[in-house]
């Protein structure tokens, strides 16, 4: 099977640059065969223009979208579609780009190419303020206040994403779906474990009444795992304000854990509603066209952090997907890696040194010769970070589903310095000689420096001729 | 409450390593040595120990050593070398930690008889039962015979009493597999086999020890019981999570009927947690065998934890059955009268584990005892704790190169300065191990019970391990008492101890009661 070479493209970029030329720029630079269009989206990782601040990479319009991104649906949304549901479809199309449907204008094009086009489907963190309809469906953070994200045990949540995807794959000649969720679990979220620079223990979510109902069909004592989560927050509180626990931080964390088994379980709960509406969509996909394949998102954290990666099991997410687009961004990487660390240490592990709980943490993750701590953000990932993460991921889905890692194309960091074109080529190269099904370059074309795409589009050429 | 300050904060790594321990205790073994030269015995060296403040000040004594060296020939001298206060008389067990002369194969201490009893120690109630006490279980006969007549508390106690000493009863949960009537309470492991140790959930064995417990309190005049339990649940032992040499996942228990009916009182799935402990067995063996699952050992173990709940859940069963006879224990000694005194060994796996101490909340078991005896053994400690860490670094740690993990468990248990792997075992753990172990215990029990560190005296390590010496034994038990400790006590056993070392933990402490 030929590899995939995939891109990451949001509408914005069709719009400045128009599709043929953006279409024979990806071709020829980047030897890119198939199409990850942003369709459904609210977040600029994937979406818009470069982030606002950062530099604008050497094509497409030099200026800020702030003025008028919004996010939505950049196809147009059938409303028969939407007809059971509360959250009406038609009502989400994205405002940004007046008419325009970005499948129907991409599609015809890509496919005299020979290129192949998913639809991106992103359920976010949160969403603008003037989308009312789904403020009713927002989680319940652990203080009672209902914001941000929805909920996955909320039963209008499902069938909109459901609804969705049935409107994307009936409406359009598609070759797939690739869904992006990156939400965490209330337990993760509370202790800081992913790279978001952020510890907010009280406000983890979700403790509606449709997770009180889910817990209490699977014998969870909702009481019990709320009490247990404000324990937490107590605890997390308290470590980072240095109150040390006279057996230690790390113990102390693990008698909660002990003591509140429900607070384990309750995380575990908001994966399975992760994971419903994974599964939800793909067997709609498939009812639809089995040939269609779906395709998940695999975030960042789970290359960084121990307890992600034990509660996703890569075998088991092959029985709900085609693909997974695993997340080995190693330039912006390093700083995120360094993030996460920093959130550990001042939380569970806040009596090791920060830097020997990297030099662990790296053994755990079977990471080696990667930066110290101070170099990480400024190193980044390096590109046997890529070959393992694949090769990890290869060897969990044991031939069940294809691998295409998400490749780290210029995404912005703080402290490293944009990725060069050799970041690019070696991380490309590496993904593919791991074993890689293909690659997917990431995070958006708005913010791709060409001579990473031809970087990347040599990697790829390269890897074809050996 | 009493007054304490955190490690972190009153960090004596500086001045309280071995190093200064030595240092400071150099004077000592000077005027010791100079002593000995000049035909004086150190014994002689200190003035009688008056009783001076409420701290016991304790040591472990097994039957044999009275019987092979006469009562008053042993009161004499660990009141008068070991400035001892208390007694813990080794009233029931049939382990050798305890009881009996030295281990078979160690070097015999510079008193008693130099000859094992490897050929007649037998262990047991080493005081008279009485079979009243005894009717609700099946371990009725239980007297340990191989002293004869003697009977521990009786001979003691009155000659204890004339000397102001007080005197608990220790009892152990350890026995041998032809007591009769064992057969009916042993555990099952996971494999459906028989087990050698006793289930806590067994009738049987839960009216053994409140009846044992009573018949000691209404029989004779103690002080109260010290009761040890050494045992650990099923997840720590599959993983080896203690300081034991070998693992033998398949070996974990219990999964008898007993346990089948409490936890489905608790609403724990027996089924799911014996396939999550099969489970675990196999992560384990493949483990050992050193197949790295793609995900790494230490994901693949939590995944497993994470699937099955069950597994923590059983082991906590474990801890509730043991905790409950704890509880049992307390109550029946406390109904017999309320002014005896109840204490609980905690042992050593309490100091190297984290996922132990997680399980160990000082505060709760301080509502069950009057005081807690803390392990802090030092000496023996390296080879201990360096077990410990090449077991999980061969399950669930195998990722991490040995040392590092030394180190990172170093961290998370706040120990200092203490040495690498490869001289764990012959430098031993320092003092001030012992004296951040007591703030510890300290600091959680809330002044809800008294700490009483337990002192390595000559406990016996392997061949090439750091042996214990005087200044060892008297930097130890001084740590303890500058850790704010209620008192300590001498252990494992007098019959396993060198003089000179006893003569250094009483110099400890009698300079702990000087001020």
């Amino acid at each position: 099977m030929k590899k995939t070479i995939g891109i990451q493209i949001g509408p914005d970029s069709f719009v400045d640059e128009g599709v043929e030329e953006v279409l024979d720029i990806l071709q020829q630079k980047g030897a890119i065969n198939t199409l990850y269009l942003s369709t459904f989206s609210y977040d600029r990782g994937i979406t818009g223009r470069q982030i606002p601040g950062q530099p604008f990479p050497d094509h497409g319009a030099q200026e800020s979208d702030e003025n008028y991104f919004h996010g939505g649906n950049y196809a147009q949304p059938n409303a028969r579609f939407y007809e059971k549901t509360v959250l009406k479809g038609e009502k989400l199309r994205a405002p940004d780009f007046g008419n325009l449907d970005i499948v129907a204008a991409v599609l015809p094009a890509a496919k005299k190419r020979g290129m192949k086009v998913y639809c991106s489907v992103q359920d976010g963190f949160n969403y603008p303020d003037d989308v009312d309809l789904v403020k009713n469906l927002a989680e319940v953070n652990l203080q009672g206040k209902q914001e941000g994200a929805m909920c996955f045990f909320h039963p209008e949540v499902r069938a909109f994403w459901t609804a969705l995807v049935t409107d994307l794959c009936s409406s359009y000649a598609i070759d797939g779906i690739l869904l992006f969720n990156e939400r965490n679990g209330p337990l993760l979220n509370a202790i800081g474990v992913s790279h978001a620079q952020h510890i907010e223990s009280a406000k983890v979510t979700c403790f509606c009444k449709y997770h009180e109902q889910e817990a209490k069909a699977k014998g969870i004592h909702f009481q019990k795992a709320k009490e247990g989560y404000l324990k937490l927050n107590e605890f997390v509180q308290n470590s980072l304000n240095g109150r040390r626990p006279s057996d230690g931080y790390y113990v102390e964390f693990s008698r909660l854990l002990f003591a509140y088994p429900e607070i384990m379980a309750y995380n575990q709960l908001f994966d399975q509603g992760k994971h419903q509406v994974l599964k939800d969509i793909y067997t709609q996909v498939k009812s639809i066209n089995k040939d269609l394949e779906v395709g998940f998102h695999i975030e960042h954290t789970n290359s960084f952090n121990p307890l992600y990666r034990a509660s996703r099991d890569y075998s088991e997410l092959a029985t709900m997907a085609d693909f997974l687009k695993v997340v080995v961004y190693n330039n912006c990487g390093g700083e995120r890696y360094a993030g996460f660390i920093r959130n550990v240490s001042a939380t569970v592990f806040k009596d090791v040194p920060p830097e020997e709980l990297l030099q662990i943490n790296n053994c755990l993750l079977n990471y080696t010769n990667e930066a110290s701590l101070d170099q990480l953000p400024k190193a980044g990932l390096s590109p046997d970070y890529v070959f393992r993460e694949t090769q990890r991921a290869l060897a969990g889905v044991s031939g069940k589903s294809r691998i295409l890692p998400g490749i780290d194309v210029n995404i912005p960091a703080r402290v490293k310095d944009m990725a060069t074109p050799d970041d690019t080529y070696n991380a490309t190269l590496a993904a593919l000689k791991a074993g890689a099904d293909g690659v997917i370059l990431s995070r958006k074309y708005s913010e791709m420096w060409f001579s990473n795409l031809e970087a990347a589009g040599k990697a790829a050429r390269d890897f074809e001729s050996i | 409450m009493k007054q304490y300050k955190k490690s972190k904060e009153t960090n004596l790594s500086t001045n309280n390593s071995r190093r200064a321990f030595i240092k400071s205790s150099a004077k000592f073994t000077a005027v010791a040595a100079t002593g000995s030269m000049m035909g004086i015995s150190p014994f002689n060296i200190w003035k009688p120990y008056k009783q001076a403040d409420d701290r016991m000040h304790g040591i472990q004594i097994g039957a044999v050593s009275f019987v092979d060296e006469g009562v008053d020939k042993v009161l004499d001298i660990v009141q008068e070398r070991g400035a001892i206060n208390t007694l813990f008389l080794t009233t029931f067990t049939h382990g050798r930690g305890l009881a009996g002369r030295q281990i078979p194969g160690e070097p015999f201490p510079d008193h008693g008889p130099q000859e094992s009893d490897e050929k007649t120690f037998h262990g047991g109630n080493y005081a008279i039962p009485h079979p009243e006490y005894y009717k609700n279980t099946v371990l009725k006969e239980t007297r340990a015979p191989e002293l004869g007549d003697f009977d521990i508390l009786a001979a003691v106690i009155p000659e204890a009493r004339k000397r102001g000493m007080k005197v608990f009863a220790s009892v152990e949960d350890q026995w041998r597999p032809d007591v009769p009537g064992i057969k009916e309470c042993l555990e099952e492991d996971v494999l459906g086999r028989q087990a050698d140790t006793l289930c806590l959930f067994n009738p049987n064995v839960k009216a053994f020890w409140t009846a044992l417990v009573t018949d000691i309190s209404k029989s004779y005049d103690i002080d109260g019981v010290l009761f040890f339990n050494e045992r650990n649940g099923p997840l720590l032992n599959a993983l080896g999570a203690s300081h034991f040499q070998s693992i033998d996942s398949s070996r974990a228990t219990c999964f008898c009927k007993y346990h089948q009916k409490e936890a489905e009182k608790l609403g724990i799935d027996f089924k799911r947690a014996k396939e999550g402990y099969l489970k675990l067995d196999q992560f384990i063996k493949t483990s050992l065998k050193g197949e790295r699952p793609s995900d790494g050992y230490y994901v693949e173990f939590n995944r497993l934890l994470l699937n099955y709940p069950e597994i923590i859940a059983w082991d906590k069963l474990f801890d509730l059955g043991k905790h409950q006879i704890l509880e049992e224990v307390y109550t029946a000694v406390k109904a017999v009268n309320t002014n005896l005194q109840v204490g609980f060994h905690i042992e050593h796996v309490n100091s190297f584990n984290p996922f132990y101490r997680a399980t160990r909340d000082y505060e709760d078991l301080a509502t069950k005892a009057d005081f807690l005896k803390v392990v802090a053994y030092n000496n023996c400690g390296g080879e201990r704790y360096a077990n410990f860490i090449r077991n999980i670094g061969s399950t669930i740690f195998k990722d991490v190169p040995m040392e590092e993990l030394l180190r990172f468990n170093n961290h998370l248990l706040n120990y200092e300065n203490e040495a690498p792997l490869d001289q764990l075992d012959t430098a031993g753990l320092s003092p001030d191990y012992v004296y951040r172990e007591t703030q510890r215990a300290i600091a959680g029990v809330k002044g809800k019970c008294k700490i009483l560190p337990g002192i390595d005296i000559g406990i016996p390590t392997k061949k090439t391990s750091r042996k214990g010496s005087p200044e060892d034994a008297y930097a130890a038990t001084q740590a303890a008492y500058k850790g704010g400790a209620d008192g300590v006590i001498l252990s494992r056993k007098y019959s396993e101890m060198n003089l000179a070392a006893i003569d250094a933990a009483g110099k400890a402490i009698r300079e702990a009661i000087k001020g």
